[in-house]
């Protein structure tokens, strides 16, 4: 188990420090000194771990946004797929012009002699 | 409520179709010209009442109101049920337009089923008036949902299951369009007694 997290303490550091510019609120809370941790430690299990639980709680964190932005999603599909107040405007429209049609027919059918 | 396209097999799709056709042309012969308004404002009110949606735990279940449609129209109610699904599925896509056949027959015939009863029993009196609405609304409901549990079983489904599940979904909206009936009809009654009759051509 301590070879490969040795190995692996570099990536972690490089990862920390290529991540560090970019804006974002997951980065927001993790400030400059962190990633210059590590180098000033001398036990490196130590800065492992910290790096190891730092990294757990940022994942946590954007799992959750995640999470939330589908749960947006799926509401907005569900809100765009179903009916809205215009489509029921237009079928009131279709209704009434419908009847309104036959109201007519059945006017032209009751006397005849209007029609010109 | 509504049959979505390809639950039904062809042939029923096809036979409920012929059905609703002649019970269209049925309706249109009881159609008089000085009840179009009518029929027409309480087709709308039809067509709408679907998107009213009511949560009901995790799902959300909608108005029917064939009952309301039934004790207000008569015969005329199957032809307004079927433009107003007609229209549903066209503007909504709530069920298909191969399913039409199905759905108008599944809430046309409580309709007529409940107009007739709801003649029968209304009475004079402003209370029985009420209840008789109250019953036609709760059983138009009941009826549909017993149609669509039927249906669902000539598309093969295990029939008690499913006519349980279809029940049990709509027992609120049984006590809701129960409820909604009772206050509209007797609203009706006491305001516009003559809407409630219905004129023989």
């Amino acid at each position: 188990m301590k070879f490969p997290l040795r190995s692996i303490v570099p990536i972690f550091i490089a990862v920390l420090y290529f991540a560090q510019p970019s804006p974002g609120k997951a980065e927001e809370q993790f400030p400059a000194r962190e990633a210059s941790k590590p180098t000033t430690i001398t036990c490196e299990e130590c800065c492992c771990q910290t790096v190891l639980t730092t990294l757990e709680a940022q994942n946590k964190r954007l799992s959750e946004d995640l999470r939330g932005i589908k749960r947006d999603i799926a509401a907005l599909n569900q809100s765009i797929a179903e009916p809205g107040i215009p489509a029921a405007m237009a079928g009131i429209g279709y209704i009434f012009g419908l009847f309104g049609v036959a109201a007519y027919m059945a006017s032209r059918r009751k006397n005849p002699s209007s029609r010109n | 409520m509504h049959i979505s396209d390809g639950v039904l097999p062809t042939t029923i799709s096809l036979a409920t179709y012929a059905l609703t056709l002649a019970g269209t042309a049925l309706s249109l012969k009881f159609v008089r010209p000085e009840e179009l308004p009518k029929i027409a404002v309480v087709t709308s009110a039809f067509f709408v009442a679907s998107l009213i949606h009511l949560p009901l735990g995790p799902t959300s279940v909608h108005l029917l109101l064939p009952g309301i449609v039934g004790a207000l129209l008569g015969p005329a109610a199957f032809l307004s049920i079927f433009i107003g699904l007609f229209l549903q599925s066209l503007l909504f896509q709530f069920g298909g337009l191969t399913a039409l056949g199905a759905n108008a027959l599944m809430m046309g015939v409580p309709a007529l089923v409940c107009g007739l009863l709801f003649q029968l029993i209304r009475g004079s009196s402003l209370l029985s008036n009420t209840i008789a609405g109250a019953l036609a609304g709760g059983l138009g409901t009941f009826f549909s949902a017993s149609l669509l549990a039927g249906f669902l079983f000539t598309s093969g489904e295990n029939f008690l299951g499913v006519a349980k599940l279809a029940l049990a979904a709509h027992i609120p909206v049984i006590i809701i369009e129960t409820a909604i009936s009772a206050f509209t009809i007797s609203f009706i009654y006491r305001v516009k007694p003559e809407l409630l009759m219905w004129k023989q051509r």
